[in-house]
C-alpha cells in the first residue's frame, strides 16, 4: 500500500506549487503513471480522497493517464511493447531490454485558478 | 482557469536525497545493498550468516527497517554486527531515502566498505524508493512458490541479483528451482542467480565470493580502512 505514500507526495507537490506560484484554486490534478509502478489506481484515489477532505483540495478532480510498458532491444535496437512483463525480443529473441516506457510516476499538469492580486 | 504543465516527478523529493546518498556512498568507496523479499524469505538470516563469515574481513554497517519493531536489529547485533541501525517505519510499507539518510548519521562511511539495508518484507511498494543503493537484492524462498517474479515483476526488473534460499527445503515443497529461474530471468534477462540455504549454509560460499569480489571491485585502493580489510 505505498499508494497511500505516493498520495502524500502528489499533495505535497501540489501545495507547494499552489504556494511558490500564487495559485487559489486546483480544480484539477494531471497526472502519467507507467505500468510498471505497481500503482493501484484505486488505492490510489482512495488516499487521495482521504488525504484532501476538509482541506482546499477536497473534490478535486485527478486525470490519471496510463503509460504501457515500451521496450528497446539492446541487440538489435527493435522497439516493441512489453506484454505481460516478457521482457524477450520479438524480433532475436534478446533478453536485454531496455525500459525506455512505462516507469512515469509524473504530475503532468494542474488545472488552477490563479490570483492575479499577486501578480506584477 | 489556466492549465499549467508542471511536468514534476512524483518521488523528486526522494530522488534527490537518494542520489545526495549515492554520491557520499561513491565518495567514501562503499558498496550499498537494498535486501528486499516478502516478509520472511530470509533477509535478516542471510545477513546473519554474511555477518559470521565476513564482518572480520569486510567492515560493514547494516540498516534493519521493519514496521514496527527492531527485532531484526538485535538479532543483527547479536550475529556480530558492529554498526547496525534500526529504521522503524511505524506503518509504513518500505523504506525511503529520508529515513535512510537519517540512519547514518552517526555513521563514518570511511571507515566502512558495506552497507546493507534490510528493507521492510514487502515485494511491491519498496520498488519505487531508490535509496541510493548500488542495486538490489531481492530473495525468495522455495516455501512461496516459484511464481514471485510474475506476480511482482517490478521488483524484479529492478533488482540486479536474485537470492533463492531455503533450498534444503525444496524436496518438501512444489518449488521448481527451473521454473523460479526462468520466471526471473524473463523479466530481466541481467539477474545473477544465488541458490542458498541459510540453514544449512549450502551455496553461501559462492554469495561471500560474490560479496567480497563486488565490494573490492567498487573501491579497490581504500584509504582510509586499515591493511587487514584491504581484501
Ligand atoms: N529451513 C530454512 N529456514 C530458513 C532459512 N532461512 C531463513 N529461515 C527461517 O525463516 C524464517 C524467517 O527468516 P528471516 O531471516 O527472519 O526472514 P526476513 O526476510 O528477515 O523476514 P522479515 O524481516 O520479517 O521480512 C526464520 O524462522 C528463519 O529461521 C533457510 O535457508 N532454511
Ligand atoms: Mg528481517
Ligand atoms: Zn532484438
Amino acid at each position: 500500500m505505498h499508494e497511500l505514500s505516493i498520495a502524500e507526495s502528489i499533495i505535497s507537490t501540489v501545495r507547494n506549487e499552489m504556494k511558490l506560484n500564487g495559485y487559489t484554486t486546483v480544480s484539477e490534478i494531471g497526472l502519467r503513471i507507467g505500468e510498471m509502478t505497481d500503482i493501484v489506481e484505486d488505492s490510489l484515489r482512495f488516499g487521495l480522497d482521504a488525504l484532501t477532505k476538509g482541506t482546499s483540495l477536497e473534490g478535486v478532480e485527478v486525470k490519471i493517464e496510463t503509460v504501457p510498458l515500451q521496450g528497446k532491444c539492446e541487440q538489435c535496437q527493435r522497439e516493441f511493447r512489453i506484454v505481460e512483463f516478457k521482457f524477450v525480443c520479438p524480433d532475436c529473441q534478446g533478453v536485454a531490454i531496455e525500459v525506455i516506457l512505462g516507469k512515469e510516476l509524473d504530475i503532468s499538469y494542474l488545472e488552477v485558478e490563479i490570483d492575479t492580486t499577486q501578480e506584477a | 482557469m489556466a492549465r499549467i504543465e508542471i511536468e514534476k516527478k512524483v518521488l523528486s523529493e526522494n530522488e534527490k536525497i537518494a542520489a545526495r546518498l549515492r554520491q557520499q556512498f561513491s565518495s567514501s568507496g562503499v558498496t550499498v545493498l537494498n535486501l528486499v523479499s516478502s516478509p520472511g524469505s530470509g533477509k535478516t538470516s542471510l545477513l546473519e550468516r554474511t555477518l559470521g563469515a565476513l564482518a572480520e574481513v569486510i567492515p560493514m554497517a547494516l540498516v534493519a527497517g521493519d514496521v514496527q519493531t527492531d527485532n531484526d536489529a538485535k538479532r543483527l547485533e547479536a550475529a556480530g554486527g558492529q554498526i547496525v541501525r534500526p529504521i522503524i517505519t511505524g506503518g509504513a510499507c518500505h523504506l525511503d531515502a529520508a529515513m535512510v539518510e537519517k540512519s547514518l548519521t552517526e555513521i563514518d562511511l570511511n571507515q566502512i566498505r558495506l552497507l546493507f539495508i534490510e528493507n521492510v518484507g514487502n515485494l511491491v511498494c519498496p520498488s519505487s524508493y531508490d535509496l541510493g543503493e548500488d542495486q538490489k537484492v531481492v530473495l525468495i524462498s522455495t516455501t512461496e512458490g516459484d511464481d514471485k517474479p510474475q506476480k511482482y515483476p517490478s521488483m524484479f526488473r529492478r533488482s540486479s541479483t536474485l537470492v533463492i534460499n531455503k533450498i534444503d527445503l525444496l524436496d518438501y515443497t512444489d518449488f521448481s528451482m527451473e521454473s523460479a529461474r526462468s520466471n526471473a530471468l524473463s523479466i530481466n534477462g541481467k539477474l545473477s542467480v544465488h541458490e542458498v540455504s541459510c540453514r544449512t549454509g549450502t551455496g553461501l560460499d559462492g554469495w561471500y565470493a560474490w560479496l567480497t569480489e563486488l565490494v573490492a571491485r567498487k573501491n579497490p585502493d581504500p584509504k582510509h580502512i586499515e591493511e587487514n580489510h584491504r581484501l
